[in-house]
């Protein structure tokens, strides 16, 4: 597994906590894992949950049809430099 | 005897088509009730030949045009549980002619037969001529859960989803003839979506839009572009993230939302977002809607006009035949029928009558659980579990919800199987279930605390699950 960075350890905590995640360490979680389907098999609704928690704690709001949120869910990095790209708070 | 297939003038509007489709000659905008019928026609004509199709499409638009064009052709639609290529292959072995309609969104299964519907050239005139379909002909299949751990196959015939549809627009769309954009946040192929967002549409004053979103931002810009009056279709998950968002939200006049259940607070705090009043609508795939209260400031549900529960421990000497309750009788489950159900359904809900049409929910069965307007069985997950290779024992229960924060109580799974990873069940479910009911956490243990009988008291699993909990963290 590639290293985690301090930022993706945060936003690995947010997903853990935001997703009742109990059974898996934040610091676990690969950064290049896919976070849907196969990796860590999250779903839509916890696309839902994570937006929502990233839109309290940094101030983005995703959005579907945009290219950028798809590329942002495709893993732990590409969702932490997405944030740190948007982030107001 | 036969009925038509929509009550709409030909020249109103009855959906807004928001995305280009290459089917529709990328065409944006507003679509007449003629145009509809036409190109309903036009893609009827091109269907494969077949007895059953199973409608994949993601598009409402096109999961409409293509619901419609099957009616037409006299082909069944078949509306599974979920995407899942298993679902597909299982429906394929058990129907045969089935094949499998899609917009270009979907993963099907192989060596299925399909159609890509947005392919084809459906551009073309109007028409004005509303086709009649014959009322006994069976236009669904809707599959739930068993309890058995076989899906279940609800039969609509066509005059069921004409007269509920009847019904339900008397009992949950505003009174008036005024014309509502609506936009929905749930998928078509569920019964709450197929009820709301594709039938309503095709009786009642409503335009829908054709995409599904998900995102509050998306929601809160899809709104805004709509004009008044709005009516939103969604879940008590989706409304609640749109309350979280903080985003501002322009004014919804009417929304319906599935009974997972929904909170009074948050029913509240819904209607002070949209400015608009929220009607939560219980039912189930077996009946379709039956019952709806306006969240907010009652907490008693109103029964639909035409349907009719008998409790199961009813005793059938209460002489007038059309009153088998009592006020204030808490029932374990009945019966509930209508003229217009091919027969009458079995529910498994605990209710209060408070009169003749006025009930309290106290509470669904244990082995049902829903999850954003999906309905799994927890007997089904664990025929599932069991049946995975390498698995020596192992269950799936539902943990004490977290009742703070309306999230979403996931079904858990503790599991022995020496010989395979987490990684290997959690595939298993996949390939067989909806990805909301895969279990969360699922978690790999010894042994499980059964007792000598073999049995496994819910009391001492749920203190077991913590006690693996603790040692996690």
């Amino acid at each position: 597994m590639a290293e985690q960075t301090s930022a993706q350890l945060d936003v690995a905590e947010l997903l853990v906590e935001a997703l009742n995640l109990e059974d898996i360490a934040a610091a676990d979680i690969d950064p290049q894992e896919p976070l849907f389907g196969t990796g860590l098999g999250l779903d839509s609704i916890d696309a839902l949950e994570i937006a929502l928690a990233i839109s309290q704690k940094y101030g983005v709001q995703m959005q579907a049809d945009d290219q950028n949120t798809r590329n942002a869910f495709a893993n732990l990095a590409t969702l932490t430099d997405f944030i740190h790209a948007h982030a107001t708070k | 005897m036969t009925l038509p297939l929509c009550l709409r003038d030909p020249d109103a509007w009855i959906a807004q088509c928001t995305l280009p489709l290459a089917a529709l000659g990328n065409q944006i905008g507003p679509v007449r009730c003629a145009d509809f019928i036409g190109q309903a026609l036009r893609l009827a004509e091109q269907l494969p030949n077949g007895k059953f199709a199973i409608n994949l499409c993601e598009n409402r638009y096109l999961f409409t045009l293509a619901f419609c064009a099957a009616i037409i052709k006299q082909q069944t639609t078949l509306l599974p549980q979920n995407r899942a290529e298993a679902t597909q292959t299982h429906l394929f072995e058990q129907y045969a002619g089935a094949y499998v309609l899609h917009d270009g969104a979907a993963v099907t299964a192989a060596d299925l037969p399909f159609i890509n519907i947005n392919t084809l050239n459906l551009a073309g005139a109007p028409c004005r001529d509303i086709p009649f379909i014959n009322a006994d002909f069976l236009a669904a299949i809707a599959f739930t859960s068993g309890s058995t751990g076989q899906p279940k196959a609800n039969l609509k015939p066509w005059r069921t989803l004409v007269e509920s549809s009847l019904i339900n627009a008397r009992f949950i769309l505003p009174a008036g003839d005024q014309c509502y954009s609506v936009l929905a946040t749930v998928p078509a192929q569920h019964m709450w979506g197929l009820e709301t967002s594709v039938l309503l549409p095709l009786f009642s004053n409503l335009c829908v839009v054709d995409s599904r979103l998900l995102f509050p931002q998306d929601i809160q810009q899809a709104l805004t572009a709509l004009p008044e009056p709005r009516l939103l279709i969604s879940t008590p998950v989706h409304l609640r993230a749109m309350v979280l968002s903080g985003l501002p939200m322009p004014p919804v006049e009417h929304i319906l939302c599935a009974t997972a259940p929904l909170s009074t607070h948050l029913a509240g705090e819904v209607e002070a977002l949209f400015q608009g009043e929220l009607a939560e609508v219980f039912g189930c795939s077996e009946v379709g809607s039956m019952a709806c209260r306006r969240t907010a400031e009652q907490e008693v549900w109103q029964l639909f006009d035409g349907l009719c529960f008998t409790p199961f421990d009813s005793h059938s000497d209460n002489g007038d035949g059309d009153r088998a309750y009592k006020a204030g009788q808490i029932c374990e489950g009945g019966t509930m029928s209508a003229a217009h159900l091919p027969c009458s359904q079995t529910l498994t809900d605990r209710i209060e009558w408070l009169g003749e049409k006025a009930f309290r929910l106290l509470g669904r069965s244990d082995d049902m659980i829903e999850i954003a307007g999906k309905r799994g069985s927890v007997q089904e997950m664990n025929k599932l579990l069991l049946s995975a290779p390498g698995v020596t024992d192992g269950v799936v229960f539902m943990p004490e919800p977290d009742l703070s924060h309306q999230k979403i109580t996931r079904p858990v799974a503790l599991v022995v199987a020496p010989t395979k990873t987490k990684a290997d069940l959690v595939m298993h479910f996949a390939k067989h279930l909806d990805p909301v009911f895969i279990p969360r956490p699922l978690l790999l243990v010894e042994s499980l605390p059964r007792e000598e009988n073999g049995k496994l008291p819910r009391g001492k699993l749920l203190a077991f699950f913590n006690k693996v909990k603790l040692q996690l963290t």
